[in-house]
């Protein structure tokens, strides 16, 4: 059985539950695994408990088994962790903002439950099109760099690492404006210059 | 869908529609071929066609009604620009059909589309 846990702001995963046992994971750690609902805290999870005690025991013994795919993000929720009880419905509003955006409505001095919010996040932006786009238009190899962040940004993304996905994905959006700049504004300066 | 999120979408759309038809303004009355057009700074440098040359000069036939001489200037924008139409769309999509983004958009997709421009671009220079 493999697990995927929210910490630091980050999906991370898979584990093996011995592996559980270098991670820190509290009684409020978001954990998934496969066959779950959604994710939920450690300290509901009957399996965990022994984990959160720190007796490594009851798992020792069935140690050996596998093959389990990563969780289908997109239809993961966010759950209040604390047992302050869930007041407000879920996540899934008829439409996902960017999730990040945590518990503003809050004034800082009234006491509020801390909202953890999961990884429901959609891939970040590949910028595929765009940068397909510029090869024809701005006549740049650098779109042709951004397509290789693109795919960084799915690799990651597809393997759980929603951290490095973004920075991909930032990557990509910042070489698309390089090959913008490189493709247009020379363009015209060069014409002005060798005279034609 | 939000009222926002409705004008937002409507907002896209009509900027498109005018950067569409502001270029195709400036793509008809003008020849590309004629000293005065923008250079591809790549061909410029190495004296090589890049991937994308020729495409001004293919939008310019192409809006006077002659796909075949557009096709002998760049054939390569016929398939890209529709491509990359269709992937900016999915991907502006993605949150309201993730599973749609994920087939089109992953790694395969893109390592293949990375390999046909390199394809492509090196074929042309041969």
């Amino acid at each position: 059985m493999k697990f995927w846990i929210y910490q630091d702001g980050a999906q991370k995963g898979p584990f093996t539950i011995l592996e559980l046992f270098e991670m820190n994971v509290t009684p409020q750690t978001p954990v998934w695994f496969e066959g779950l609902d959604k994710w939920r805290p450690a300290s509901e999870i009957d399996s965990l408990q022994a984990l959160l005690r720190g007796d490594r025991t009851p798992y020792e013994a069935d140690a050996a088994s596998e093959g389990e795919v990563p969780p289908t993000t997109d239809r993961i929720d966010a759950v209040l962790v604390e047992e302050v009880v869930e007041t407000e419905p879920l996540a899934q509003a008829e439409e996902p903002q960017e999730p990040k955006k945590p518990a503003s409505k809050y004034a800082p001095g009234r006491r509020a439950p801390r909202r953890t919010e999961l990884p429901d996040e959609p891939c970040p932006p590949t910028y595929l099109g765009w940068s397909i786009f510029l090869t024809v238009c701005c006549c740049s190899p650098v779109s042709l760099a951004s397509l290789v962040a693109s795919i960084f940004v799915s690799t990651y993304y597809n393997s759980g690492r929603l951290d490095k996905s973004r920075r991909a994905s930032n990557i990509a959006a910042w070489l698309i404006m390089v090959a913008i700049a490189l493709g247009f504004l020379p363009m015209f300066f060069l014409s002005a210059l060798t005279g034609n | 869908m939000s009222r926002t999120s409705l004008y937002k979408t409507l907002a896209t759309v009509a900027a498109t529609v005018a950067a569409v038809a502001l270029v195709s303004f400036i793509y008809y009355n003008h020849d590309p071929s004629s000293p005065a057009a923008p250079k591809c700074i790549f061909r410029l440098l190495t004296g090589w066609d890049c991937p994308g040359c020729g495409s001004q000069r293919a939008l310019h036939a192409l809006l006077h009604g002659q796909p075949a001489r557009a096709w002998s200037f760049n054939p390569y924008i016929f398939f890209a620009v529709p491509g990359a139409v269709v992937f900016i769309l999915v991907e502006a999509m993605r949150k309201s059909h993730p599973r749609l983004h994920r087939a089109l958009i992953n790694e395969a997709t893109i390592a293949a589309v990375l390999a046909a421009t390199v394809a492509w671009w090196i074929f042309r220079n041969l």
